[in-house]
């Protein structure tokens, strides 16, 4: 009978020390889970950041040209807009399969000012976005 | 019958204790693997990221009254911005010399011994292209093999040398 006993203790105490370490792998993976995300969120970043800095060089660079920042840029100009499509490792790709990330371009003049709005948008939305902006005046110094 | 329930506790403590095991392995790897893919993501962005955005403040830096251009030493590509300061004109130099990205400032006209350059870090390749009279396009493969890519506008007029 004091056996017994012994042995249901034994398996209550095993079974709740399972249960608290149960407690703790679902919290770990939820923290694993959250790291990961962070990770990718700060590829996303970095990755966006230098190419919307690409774009916004080469915006001011042309004046805002529209075709010419499509040809230097590699991507495609859809009603005055230009649209350039990377893949995860944010290099530029023709096929919207392969596709991962887009980048728009929106370029308007208001009086002497080249205004530019630049977005980088992933699968769950904008990343990133920037305006730029460039006094006409100063064309050639 | 009372062997019987002895088993049975033995072998339900056993899958117990391996089941535990088995999971606090697999968190184990799961958190190393999270880990691992964090830092060799942190190490590629620095290796070609910071040497990137080290150029790209040159040309912020040069960008007043400067001249850029392209040039090469040792037969390889090089970017080359002028400056004139206290009367003098001096030649910055931005190259890679043995897997190092190196910077050298001269007076201009000066010959240029690529080994008198300062190392700025540990590359793999730099490749420097005009796409358009003022658009320099400037590629950089880091120490961990990724490639970075930026363009830049030197708001200076450039040299068509």
């Amino acid at each position: 009978m004091r056996k017994s006993n012994h042995s249901s203790l034994y398996m209550i105490e095993l079974i709740i020390a399972i249960l608290f370490f149960m407690l703790s792998c679902a919290a770990s993976i939820s923290f694993f889970a959250h790291a990961k995300q962070n990770t990718i969120h700060s590829k996303e970043l970095s990755g966006s950041v230098l190419c919307m800095t690409s774009a916004a060089e080469t915006v001011k660079a042309v004046n805002g040209n529209a075709d010419k920042v499509s040809r230097i840029l590699l991507g495609k100009k859809i009603n005055d807009r230009v649209y350039v499509y990377y893949d995860n490792d944010f290099k530029v790709v023709d096929e919207l399969k392969k596709m991962n990330y887009i980048l728009s371009i929106e370029t308007n003049i208001e009086d002497d000012m080249l205004v530019s709005n630049i977005s980088m948008t992933g699968k769950k939305g904008v990343i990133n976005k920037i305006e730029v902006k460039k006094y006409l005046d100063t064309i050639g110094g | 019958m009372k062997r019987l329930g002895d088993l049975m506790g033995i072998v339900l403590t056993m899958t117990l204790v391996s089941l535990f095991i088995i999971s606090a392995i697999l968190i184990l790897l799961l958190g190393a693997q999270i880990y691992n893919s964090s830092v060799l993501g942190l190490e590629n962005n620095f290796f070609s990221i910071t040497p990137t955005l080290y150029i790209a403040e040159k040309f912020r830096q040069y960008e007043a009254g400067a001249l850029t251009e392209l040039g090469s030493i040792n037969g390889t590509a090089a970017l080359v911005f002028h400056q004139e300061y206290d009367g003098e004109d001096y030649e910055t130099w931005i190259y890679t010399l043995e897997n190092n990205l190196c910077e050298l400032t001269v007076k201009s006209g000066s010959k240029i011994n690529a080994r008198a350059g300062q190392p700025i870090m540990e590359i793999n390749e730099f490749t420097v292209n005009r796409l358009d009279n003022n658009l320099f396009e400037i590629i950089i493969s880091g120490k961990g093999g990724q490639n970075s890519k930026l363009l830049l506008n030197a708001r200076s007029e450039a040299s068509n040398a």
